[in-house]
């Protein structure tokens, strides 16, 4: 009998053609176009030389230690820049540099009166590098002069030796495992949404299940087999079903779009499965819980699946690692969170203590809804039955 | 099919609307909370994120501590392992500096002793970071050289930070400050993702119930045309997306508050207008050709969201690869989130100097708007055809 439920439940799910096609091709979609959107995101960081002008005037004439300062970071062109270099630096007059800003060929222009000027059009990264590196060199400069002044005009040389020394005062220590890529929490947090959608999917079982929902359910309710039978044959195939859908997408963002999640491939589909099931045992449960209709059901899960997935990051990193920093047990039962921040430990960690905890987590909350819908289910059908006896 | 069975409808849905909307909401409110998008292009002095752990907490620590902080933009981190390496992930922080136990004191030594710092590879915020501490300490350095004898540490470090004090002059063309606008940009940004996905939602879950069968098929043998049967849709549509909007307008307002109540912003609302009103046609759109809900629901989130990242709702276009803004050009977003570039441009070069483009950029979307509109009403009409031979 239990084989005979699995059978038809399974037809029942391959026939919802229609639900298999959004459930499959929404996140596909939507992860070519995250992937559209994101891919240069990171290349966005990268130091490029800035294109400046300096007014080449008769101020700029006497100004002998800025004049050189600039002309050692500087370049002549794009094609000619070193890893020593941070301007491509164009030497013009006042009209001209005007113009060239004006026309956007340059992000900013240089010029003397005594003291150092730049001129700017409008905000931007560009802008930010030119200013900080007038502002190191000015201080340089006053910093000489300064020690010129108390020693008589000379510099000693250990002074000297001290100014210009170039050994940097920090030593790097930075994670070196991984490629800190931060578009990939975008498209983890995409699984994590598609695990979650699988409540959709217990929703509409439970439409079929609780009595008070469908003529269907109550037709199943009076049949002579229990209820906990039919619960299971229900669950273990939407679980198939909802798991096979989640790893297709998985395969799709891994191998379509190249999209790196390290290389340990059975704790990743692994951590799928876990996820998928979870999103699949909160539809039951939120079901079983709620008398409106099915529709509903459907839109809140959705709702609830995107306010989760917002919060993992799936928008804006920053929000995940503010609530984080600011409600973490909010951090901590986001089921999408916990599903996304699982990959990223997998992807970025050698230790995997926390992949572990988010994980307990993860069968924790499955068993707990899979518990309150067993609870509530039996509730409501002893109620039933006692209010059909009179 | 009259307004007041569209009232009738509405009301039914108003929990589920109210949810949903209120859900949006709040995704818009802790977006602004957060500050999110602030991978901004703005030029600000403080604009790179650094975190700073100070397990010295001598006179010096204290010093450079509080220089990086008057420079950069100080960021509250996680202090564990972790912690760091997730803000750094994230881009919560750019550049972490870690000052170790004894640094002062080692340092005064003549011990061969570093700084610690965690960076985001290769970027840009790194080497202006490193630039700047290595220019403190090496101003530090010569002051304790040539003073070390006859100064205290305190009268170094003083004298370090006044030195560090010395700033190029900056002239701004048209010489208009841009503090704030980038806040109100981005959730003008962001807001095109909640208004998308409220108004489409709403739009197509209300003028669903209309093409139910047994009631698309009443209205349908109704002494009604076809066109003002249409029409009726689409001034419902337009509606809910003016109650929708105008819920956005005054959390808005009660967000920024007077900042709200300036030209600029007046024109950021109008252009949301002309998206909000884009929305409801794609809402008139998607009920008239997905009949399945659990469609509806995933051809809403792709557009919502779809859309919305390859626009630069999220991201700033800046970053998004010429082939893929080819493509969003296509798309009403890209000329909404462009249309408010141009106007937070106005704030800086003046109003009226970007005024032909910004109207380039509405004009569109009021294509837009009058395009899927005609297409929806269109396909409305083939389908009644279909049905009544």
């Amino acid at each position: 009998m239990f084989s005979q439920m699995i059978k038809y439940r399974f037809l029942c799910q391959l026939r919802s053609k229609e639900s298999i096609f959004w459930l499959l091709f929404f996140p596909m979609i939507l992860s070519v176009m995250f992937y559209a959107g994101l891919r240069d995101v990171t290349s966005g960081e990268k130091f490029e030389a800035v294109d400046i002008a300096v007014v080449d005037d008769a101020e700029f004439e006497k100004e002998k230690v800025m004049a050189s300062i600039i002309e050692n970071v500087s370049a002549d062109n794009k094609e000619s820049v070193g890893s020593d270099k941070i301007f491509v630096t164009q030497y013009v007059s006042k009209e001209e540099a005007e113009k060239l800003l004006d026309d956007s060929k340059v992000s900013a222009y240089i010029y003397f009166n005594g003291e150092c000027n730049v001129v700017f059009k409008k905000n931007g990264t560009e802008q930010t590098i030119v200013k900080k590196f007038f502002d190191i060199a000015i201080q340089k400069e006053k910093l000489f002069t300064e020690v010129a002044k108390e020693n008589d005009g000379n510099v000693p040389q250990n002074l000297l030796e001290t100014i210009n020394d170039s050994t940097s005062y920090i030593k790097d220590v930075s994670n070196k495992r991984g490629k800190a890529d931060t578009v990939l929490q975008n498209f983890y947090s995409i699984l994590g949404m598609v695990c979650m959608y699988g409540a959709a999917t217990g929703c509409i079982a439970m439409n079929y299940l609780q009595t008070n929902q469908s003529a269907l359910a109550k037709r199943n309710t009076v049949a002579p087999v229990s209820k906990m039978k039919q619960l299971l044959s229900y669950f273990l195939v939407d679980m198939l079903m909802n798991d096979v859908i989640v790893l297709l997408v998985l395969a799709f963002i891994r191998f379509a779009l190249g999209i790196d999640f390290g290389n340990r491939t059975g704790l990743i589909i692994f951590t799928t499965i876990v996820g998928g099931t979870m999103g699949l045992s909160f539809g039951y449960f939120f079901a079983s819980i709620t008398k409106k209709s099915v529709e509903f059901k459907n839109n809140m899960v959705i709702g609830i699946s995107m306010i989760c997935s917002f919060l993992a990051g799936m928008m804006s990193n920053e929000v995940q690692y503010f609530v984080k920093q600011h409600a973490y047990i909010i951090d901590r039962i986001n089921p999408v969170n916990l599903i996304t921040e699982s990959y990223y430990k997998l992807y970025y960690y050698t230790d995997l203590s926390k992949y572990y905890e988010n994980i307990i987590i993860l069968i924790i909350m499955t068993v707990l809804f899979a518990i309150g819908t067993i609870t509530v289910l039996t509730v409501q059908d002893k109620k039933m039955m006692r209010e059909s006896r009179g | 099919m009259s307004f007041k069975s569209f009232i009738k409808i509405f009301k039914t849905k108003i929990p589920l609307i109210a949810m949903y909307v209120g859900i949006f909401l709040m995704i818009s409110l802790i977006n602004t909370q957060v500050g999110s998008n602030n991978k901004s292009t703005g030029y600000v002095n403080e604009n790179i994120k650094v975190a700073v752990i100070d397990n010295d907490n001598s006179e010096l620590s204290k010093g450079l501590t509080t220089f990086l902080k008057e420079n950069m933009k100080a960021v509250d981190i996680i202090e564990t392992e972790e912690g760091m390496e997730d803000a750094l992930f994230e881009r919560v922080a750019e550049y972490i500096v870690i000052i170790p136990k004894n640094y002062e004191n080692d340092l005064m030594a003549g011990k061969n002793v570093s700084l610690e710092s965690k960076k985001v590879p290769d970027a840009y915020s790194a080497v202006y970071a490193e630039n700047l501490i290595n220019q403190y300490m090496t101003t530090y350095k010569t002051y304790y050289v040539q003073y070390g004898s006859e100064k205290s540490i305190g009268e170094i470090i003083n004298k370090t930070n006044d030195s560090m004090k010395s700033h190029i002059n900056v002239e701004m063309k048209n010489n208009n400050k841009a503090s704030g606008t980038n806040r109100i940009e981005n959730n003008f940004n962001f807001g095109a993702y909640v208004i998308l996905a409220c108004i489409i939602w709403g739009v197509a879950e209300v003028l669903s119930t209309f093409f139910r069968k047994n009631i698309a098929d009443r209205i349908n043998v109704s002494p009604v045309s076809n066109t003002k049967k249409n029409l009726s849709l689409v001034c419902y549509s337009l509606f809910y997306m003016i109650i929708v909007y105008f819920i956005n307008v005054i959390i808005d307002i009660a967000i920024f508050r007077g900042e709200m109540f300036n030209k600029i912003n007046i024109m950021r609302l109008g252009n949301m207008l002309c998206l909000a009103m884009v929305a409801a046609g794609i809402g008139f759109l998607i009920s008239t050709t997905i009949k399945s809900k659990g469609g509806r629901a995933a051809a809403i989130n792709v557009v919502a969201l779809g859309f919305s990242f390859i626009s630069g709702a999220f991201v700033p276009v800046e970053y998004i690869s010429d082939g893929v803004i080819k493509v969003a050009e296509f798309l009403p977003v890209y000329w909404y989130i462009k249309a408010n570039r141009c106007i937070s441009e106005m704030f800086e070069t003046g109003i009226g100097s970007n005024m032909g483009e910004l109207m380039e950029c509405i004009g569109i979307q009021l294509l837009f708007f009058l395009a899927i509109v005609s297409v929806s009403m269109v396909i409305r009409k083939r389908y009644t055809r279909q049905i009544t031979g």
